[in-house]
């Protein structure tokens, strides 16, 4: 990827977490760009960093976590030494998130309308009328039946797609440069998830927004994603283009997450999983993190961690055997 | 709503009725009777025994209930042993000093414990945090006749800045509210802060934050409204039995209110004038509820819709 056009590019981001006198570090020297108008998928199991990543970017860690080391620069300004009342400036503005729980992510209280002109007001000088206007006018685009009755319904009163629906509305009323969609999905049906992916694939086409997608769906990925990054344990595994993912992949942990995806086509068959269950943060193991669950794992494996190499043009894995077992 | 809150006031007739049985049969259970208490110790028994059945004491307790209540809805609760006054004739001239009391000690804590409480929130475990904590720790510990004449011996004898008993300027209302406010303040604090962070937590918390919005407008705008709620509810508990009146606060200042002129009642065994007062607080406090669930339907937009769908 081209470094000079990144819009957002992460570098070497490492994050601790500290409560009491116990420190954990869920992201550790994490490396990504995002040229302007891709998608980049964040892949792993939960747990494994990516919602901290993205949190990190936005400024939000939770309480106790702190960047340690690295830099993220977004449009060319290094993003991570800004203050709080610089970034928000940048939040719901130039970058902007959407959540995983559309229940709860939402205020209760508050009219749904009123929680999308919020962003407007604060960012915008619009006139409380303008922004009603230009809400109802983002919720018509990301289809949200009879706009104006809804503008002043509560959260409780809509569907979870319509509350997903409310808040991408939420995301993208500002024309951001770089969305974060934090498993936007995962809490809606199947037909839900489609249509959702559809309009988000819909407006980043329209609006030429870039979008860092954290997922553990693969299917999504395949939906959605120009480039996708693989993370275990903290640590990016492996990063490549979705084409190269799937047809191609070559950490044992994205062979696994693949091989654990059930297929339509086989008419008996025993869905692969990944051995084993992701260590603790606090129990790390030496070597390469993932050699406690991986079947390919020698000597050399458990002793010393594995360097993120390029192996093939736009291919990275960070793995000494990287693609053993294609046999298999 | 309408509906809602004249289902409620109906609700608020049997539970009236089932106090007034409660506090009739407990009184029934004291030694002495009418008779003897309004002619003395040293009247003679016929005397009081005919007074007695003059006034339907030896009627079977249910009898004497259903007379009760069928003058009371009348409007005649009856006249006290004492003064010989009718019951509302007694107690609602003490009623404004109890009141101005109440309203005042909520004010106090309101304002003290609810800033205070979200402040220790935000802040959690700074200093202001341990300092909000200690001291309200110390504060509702403290006994209130206790803590009544702590202030008095400080503020009216040491300094003789204010009044120590009485009713007669504004200033006299000072240290009794301080008294009852304080501790209030306290607990409510306490309460603030718990919610408080609890709200914190929610994931909406941090998609206002991802708005942009800064810490003070999430806490204020976002946060604050969703972590009243508990709060309403222990302001309007708090605030009824105030209303009740403050028996020892009354006492250790010497204020003429509704506590204490209760109490002087139920010293005397002026059983018409303690079922009255009784009954007035019970009112009182239905009433005060209804009001803190109808402020929640305007808190919280679900609970309204629950109120609509339970009318039916």
């Amino acid at each position: 990827m081209e470094e000079k056009n990144a819009l957002l590019s992460v570098k070497g981001l490492s994050v601790s977490i500290t409560s009491g006198n116990h420190s954990v570090v869920p992201v550790c020297d994490v490396t990504f760009d995002i040229p302007h108008g891709k998608v980049l998928g964040l892949v792993g199991e939960s747990g494994c960093g990516k919602s901290i990543t993205a949190r990190s970017v936005m400024g939000l860690l939770p309480r106790g976590g702190k960047i340690t080391s690295g830099c993220i620069l977004f449009d060319g300004e290094e993003i991570s030494s800004f203050t709080e009342r610089q970034m928000q400036q940048i939040n719901g503005n130039r970058i902007s998130m959407i959540f995983q729980e559309p229940m709860s992510s939402l205020n209760p209280v508050v009219k749904v309308g009123k929680q999308v002109a919020e962003v407007l007001r604060l960012h915008t000088s619009l006139s409380r009328k303008e922004c009603k206007a230009a809400v109802i006018d983002i919720f018509t685009q990301v289809g949200i039946p009879e706009p104006e009755k809804r503008y002043s319904a509560y959260p409780y009163q809509l569907s979870g797609g319509l509350r997903q629906r409310v808040m991408i509305a939420m995301a993208m009323v500002c024309n951001p440069e770089l969305l974060i969609a934090d498993e936007p999905t995962t809490a809606l049906d199947v037909t839900t998830e489609a249509q959702i992916l559809r309009l988000m694939g819909n407006l980043q086409r329209e609006y030429g927004t870039s979008i860092l997608m954290i997922t553990h769906n693969l299917g999504v990925v395949a939906k959605i994603c120009d480039h996708v990054n693989v993370m275990y344990l903290g640590q990016i595994v492996e990063s490549c283009s979705t084409g190269a993912l799937f047809a191609k992949p070559m950490h044992p942990y994205t062979r696994g997450l693949i091989a654990s995806v059930p297929q339509i086509r086989e008419e008996k068959q025993i869905v692969a999983g990944i051995q084993g269950t992701v260590p603790a943060l606090e129990d790390i193991p030496s070597g390469c993190r993932f050699s406690t669950r991986c079947a390919y794992a020698t000597e050399r494996c458990r002793r010393e961690c594995p360097e993120l190499l390029e192996r093939e043009a736009g291919h990275s894995v960070r793995c000494f055997f990287p693609g053993e077992g294609d046999a298999l | 709503m309408v509906r809602y809150i004249v289902k409620r006031l109906l609700i608020l007739l049997p539970t009236v009725l089932f106090v007034v049985f409660l506090i009739f049969f407990i009184i029934h259970l004291m030694p002495s009777s009418p008779g003897r208490i309004i002619l003395g110790l040293y009247a003679a028994d016929e005397e009081v025994e005919l007074l007695n059945e003059e006034m339907g004491y030896n009627d079977p307790l249910l009898v004497q209930f259903v007379h009760y209540v069928a003058d009371a809805v009348r409007g005649d609760f009856g006249t006290s042993y004492q003064s010989g006054l009718p019951v509302f004739d007694v107690l609602l001239p003490k009623f404004p000093v109890t009141f101005r009391l109440a309203v005042l000690s909520m004010l106090v804590a309101c304002l003290i414990g609810i800033p205070l409480g979200i402040l220790s929130a935000v802040k959690q475990y700074s200093v202001v945090d341990m300092v909000a904590t200690v001291s309200s720790l110390i504060l509702a510990s403290i006994p209130s006749f206790f803590l009544g004449i702590l202030l008095m011996l400080l503020f009216a004898l040491k300094l003789q800045l204010l009044p120590s008993s009485g009713i007669g300027t504004p200033a006299h209302y000072v240290l009794p509210v301080l008294t009852l406010g304080l501790p209030m303040a306290a607990y409510l604090s306490r309460l603030t802060r718990t919610t408080m962070l609890d709200t914190l937590n929610q994931d909406y918390i941090l998609t206002a934050r991802a708005k942009g919005c800064s810490r003070m407008r999430t806490t204020m705008m976002h946060a604050l409204r969703n972590a009243m709620m508990p709060v309403v509810t222990q302001i309007g508990m708090s605030f009824a039995t105030l209303l009740g009146g403050s028996i020892i606060v009354e006492q250790v200042f010497g204020m003429a209110g509704f506590g204490s002129t209760l109490l002087t009642a139920i010293q005397y065994k002026d059983s018409p004038l303690i079922i009255g007062a009784v009954v007035f607080l019970a009112v009182l406090f239905v009433l005060i509820m209804l009001i803190i669930d109808i402020l929640y339907a305007f808190l919280d937009p679900r609970v309204a819709a629950k109120s609509y769908d339970t009318k039916g």
